[in-house]
């Protein structure tokens, strides 16, 4: 495979390309999906470091398992089940050693110096608004939209990572999104805000 | 009955017709109902606002940090990398390149460390005048040789060079003693090999 060519190779080629132990082809995949899992990861577990402690592992994991997949689902969905059981783990050590989590002041990035001053610094406060009133959700109802509304992934996805019926995944991101609103007016954020 | 119980079942499939993730069967159902259901186009308002909200809030988070790229790496490099058997040294033009592959090669690997520090306890001298060609400024007294790990940032693999700076007194007899204890063939007769455990 041409090694120069890898951004516009799928997925699935790339983690073909991973087999045997092609490390260039698996820092290929890595970046592309680094960002999104850790995301993902920050939605659940609400704490920078331990985030970015169970990223690694999530990594080595999908590293070790790249001869088990076996491409009857899509790969985005492999990885967020290898992320989702991560994650699960990580939280129950986390519980059982009661650390605590990132404040929530400090996971956005900076401002960045636009056109509109005013409205930047608007958009930055809604969204950390929005990510204090996420980060109430239960860690169900927060994962969940996650999955269905920043992910975009489909009702039978969402049920073949988590192992849920597709019914409990339609009715749990319908009582997510009511929670969320719930939420959203407590933090003061209003449609008109959004 | 809990207030937020959708009234239609269709309800619970507003965010997947918000995210185009239904099948055409359930896109055309939910189509054919939001045309006479004002609650679901009110749900279906108020699900694309909290999609787009969300997303926003999310993707003006922080990345991770790029040490977990580098940890991650490493552990799969460690682990892939036997270490090499056998190492060869040749000594010809082009011989400085093939150090540079060795010490390279060399500083991948666990026992990197230990080499390091062999090449700063050990006060061996490398010879001058080989890099500078024949005729190069050959000294009497004989220096310490320096050493560097500097780490590369090359995405795919993490990669150690060592530097390794020549005091121009170094005698050839210097870059022989050093080779020597690292454990290759003293001998001038080309290639010089050292067996790394
Ligand atoms: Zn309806």
């Amino acid at each position: 495979m041409d090694t120069t060519n890898w951004q516009d190779v799928t997925d699935l080629d790339l983690l073909k390309a991973c087999i045997p132990d092609n490390e260039d082809a698996f820092a290929v995949l890595y970046q592309r999906y680094e960002k999104r899992v850790f995301q993902y990861l920050m939605t659940v577990v609400n704490d920078a470091a331990l985030a970015e402690e169970i990223l690694v592992e999530v990594m080595l994991a999908i590293w070790k398992g790249l001869k088990t997949f076996q491409g009857q689902s899509k790969v985005s969905t492999w990885i967020f089940g290898i992320a989702h059981h991560k994650a699960v783990d990580g939280i129950r050590k986390a519980t059982s050693q009661q650390r605590g989590g990132t404040p929530l002041d400090d996971i956005l990035e900076s401002v960045e110096s636009g056109h509109n001053p005013l409205q930047d610094a608007h958009r930055h406060r809604t969204a950390e608004l929005t990510n204090q009133a996420i980060a109430t959700l239960s860690i169900d109802h927060r994962e969940i939209l996650h999955m269905a509304f920043f992910e975009e992934l489909s009702y039978p996805e969402i049920a073949e990572l988590l192992h849920i019926p597709v019914n409990t995944v339609k009715t749990r991101v319908y009582y997510a999104k009511q929670q969320l609103k719930k939420s959203l007016q407590h933090q003061g954020v209003t449609e008109e805000m959004l | 009955m809990a207030p937020e119980q959708p009234i239609h079942a269709e309800a619970t499939l507003l965010s997947g017709y918000a995210t185009r993730t239904l099948t055409e069967e359930e896109r055309q159902h939910i189509e054919q109902h939001l045309k006479t259901c004002s609650a679901c186009r009110q749900e279906l308002q108020e699900v694309t606002a909290m999609q787009a909200a969300l997303k926003t809030a999310i993707h003006q988070r922080k990345g991770p940090s790029p040490a977990a790229f580098a940890k991650v790496m490493n552990r799969i490099h460690e682990e892939t990398q036997p270490a090499p058997r056998e190492i060869k040294l040749g000594v010809n033009p082009a011989w400085w390149e093939r150090m540079e592959h060795v010490f390279r090669s060399m500083f991948e690997v666990r026992w990197a460390p230990m080499l390091a520090s062999f090449l700063i306890i050990g006060q061996a001298a490398l010879l001058l005048s080989v890099l500078s060609g024949p005729g190069g400024q050959v000294g009497t007294q004989p220096g310490p040789v320096y050493d560097r790990g500097i780490p590369q940032g090359t995405p795919a693999i993490p990669l150690i060079t060592l530097q390794v700076s020549f005091v121009e007194t170094a005698q050839e007899i210097h870059l022989r003693g050093l080779l020597h204890e690292l454990g290759a063939g003293s001998s001038m007769a080309q290639p010089w090999t050292a067996d790394i455990p």
